[in-house]
């Protein structure tokens, strides 16, 4: 007979095992439903680090570099400005003044590109040759005792007609000046419509320039200076004494187009002075009125660049700059 | 003397207290509030819960579209910053070619976007996935802005005086 025993006691221990429902079983609505609120909560932290991420985000710099080429940009126009006017007082034909423009700019641009190597940036700037360069006339006094007077010493005279201006600069000096505004030294800037006009005086302690803008009115700003004293004005930059002038600023706001450049009066002040006009010296040269370049006499009307356009590269991590500038610094109106 | 006490009688003992107990139960509704009680705790803790889960997904899910609106309108503030900050050296006298990568985040709150140039209303719009959202940023020009569409991810702005300004991926 066939033995049964295993048998019956492992059917009596499977019906053991089966209502049990204390112990390891119990609490699994409570766990699962821990975990989807914990999954849940995860969700939530990492949505909320989202938002952390995007005001940090909001509040960076734009990474684009622009910023750094446009400096540059300013840092080129203005180092090509103060070049083009140095090679211009060396003097020379409008080819030995171009050429030399060319090698300065390029030595300028290998010492900027070291230093903004240093910011991880790469630049280059380049005198453009297939853009003709504005051949104009420096017309200088570089006699600092003389009066502003032409060569022929006459006081109320014009020195271009019809032309642009550019870098009108004076160093007067203070004793020279007429104690009176209405005798003294007037530069007359006029564009047939409006007239600029730029009284330079003094008194006892102050050197004064007072500016008759194109509706006729005169507002005047002043510096102290002592006797033997030289004062300098740069209209086109508005400074006097290397301080703001504004009244100055009139010759950028209301005058427009080609210009007339006089003095009035011009016995009334001595010093140098230089200026630039948008003719060539062919043009613009007056025996009657000025010396050629080298005669060591004053005032003196020579070939000098005008205008000339200038390319610079700029290049970073982001970023990739082409531009031509125009350079013609202390351009009036 | 005292007869020696049989271990049977404490047994009698046990055995009376058993019978009086039996004797009080009557049958089938034995245990009732047990089971009532524990089906009661199972359904009150499954509706609490399901209420906690469907509020608590509500709201996570409420603030990922607020979180990802608010990311895709940085994001296309900074391109709009970027695209406009190329114009202006195109826009300025004399020529110029200029290139600018912009890097922007290739996912935002975890879901990809796409930005879409629209120059007829100088409109950048950003859509986002998964959850759908769209952001629409003004952007303005002086030069010409050329349609196009890219996916999110680092962008490069180019200008040149030909094309006028351009977005690529």
């Amino acid at each position: 007979m066939a033995d049964v025993t295993d048998a019956v006691e492992r059917a009596s221990d499977a019906a053991d095992d089966l209502p049990r429902l204390g112990g390891d079983d119990r609490g699994q609505l409570m766990l699962v439903a821990a975990l989807a609120i914990a999954v849940l909560l995860v969700g939530l932290a990492l949505t909320l680090n989202t938002a952390i991420y995007t005001e940090n985000l909001a509040t960076r710099t734009t990474d684009t570099d622009l910023d750094g080429a446009v400096n540059h940009g300013g840092a080129v126009e203005a180092g090509a400005g103060t070049l083009l006017d140095e090679v211009n007082r060396e003097g020379g034909t409008y080819g030995e003044l171009a050429d030399g423009f060319d090698e300065t700019l390029g030595n300028w641009s290998d010492g900027a590109a070291t230093l903004a190597a240093v910011r991880g940036a790469a630049t280059d700037a380049s005198y453009v040759d297939h853009a003709d360069p504005v051949e104009g006339t420096r017309i200088s006094q570089p006699d600092a005792a003389r009066n502003f007077t032409d060569r022929n010493e006459t006081a109320d005279w014009t020195l271009a007609s019809d032309v642009g201006v550019r870098g009108v600069r004076f160093n007067v000096s203070r004793d020279s000046l007429s104690t009176s505004n209405a005798s003294s030294f007037h530069l007359v800037v006029d564009d047939e419509t409006n007239a600029v006009e730029t009284a330079v005086y003094r008194d006892s302690s102050r050197v004064f320039v007072a500016v008759e803008d194109g509706g006729g009115v005169e507002t005047t700003c002043s510096v102290a200076a002592d006797a033997g004293d030289y004062v300098t004005i740069d209209v086109a930059d508005g400074r006097l004494n290397g301080t703001a002038c504004d009244p100055l600023d009139a010759v950028h706001t209301d005058l427009d187009g080609s210009v007339t450049v006089s003095y009035r009066n011009a016995a009334e002040a001595e010093g140098t002075y230089e200026l630039y006009v948008n003719e060539t010296n062919a043009t613009v040269f007056d025996a009657t009125k000025y010396e050629p370049a080298g005669s060591g006499s004053s005032p003196v009307a020579q070939e000098a660049l005008y205008a000339v356009t200038v390319s610079y590269v700029y290049e970073s991590g982001e970023t990739y700059v082409y531009r031509e500038l125009r350079v013609a610094p202390g351009e009036v109106a | 003397m005292t007869p020696p006490t049989l271990p049977d009688d404490r047994g009698d003992r046990g055995r009376r207290e058993v019978g009086a107990h039996v004797g009080r139960s009557t049958g089938a509704d034995r245990g009732v509030s047990t089971a009532l009680g524990y089906v009661l705790t199972l359904s009150i803790t499954v509706v609490l819960i399901s209420g906690l889960l469907v509020a608590a997904s509500g709201f996570v899910s409420d603030e990922r579209e607020r979180v990802t609106e608010t990311e895709l309108d940085v994001v296309g503030n900074r391109l709009a910053a970027g695209i406009e900050s190329v114009d202006r050296i195109g826009a300025a006298p004399g020529e110029s070619r200029v290139e600018a990568t912009v890097r922007l985040p290739p996912r935002v709150a975890g879901t990809t976007y796409t930005i879409e140039v629209l120059p007829a209303s100088n409109e950048l719009v950003l859509t986002s996935t998964d959850p759908e959202v769209t952001v629409r940023v003004s952007v303005e020009t002086e030069t010409s802005l050329a349609a196009s569409r890219v996916d999110g991810g680092d962008v490069t702005i180019t200008y040149d005086p030909a094309s006028g300004v351009e977005v690529a991926s």
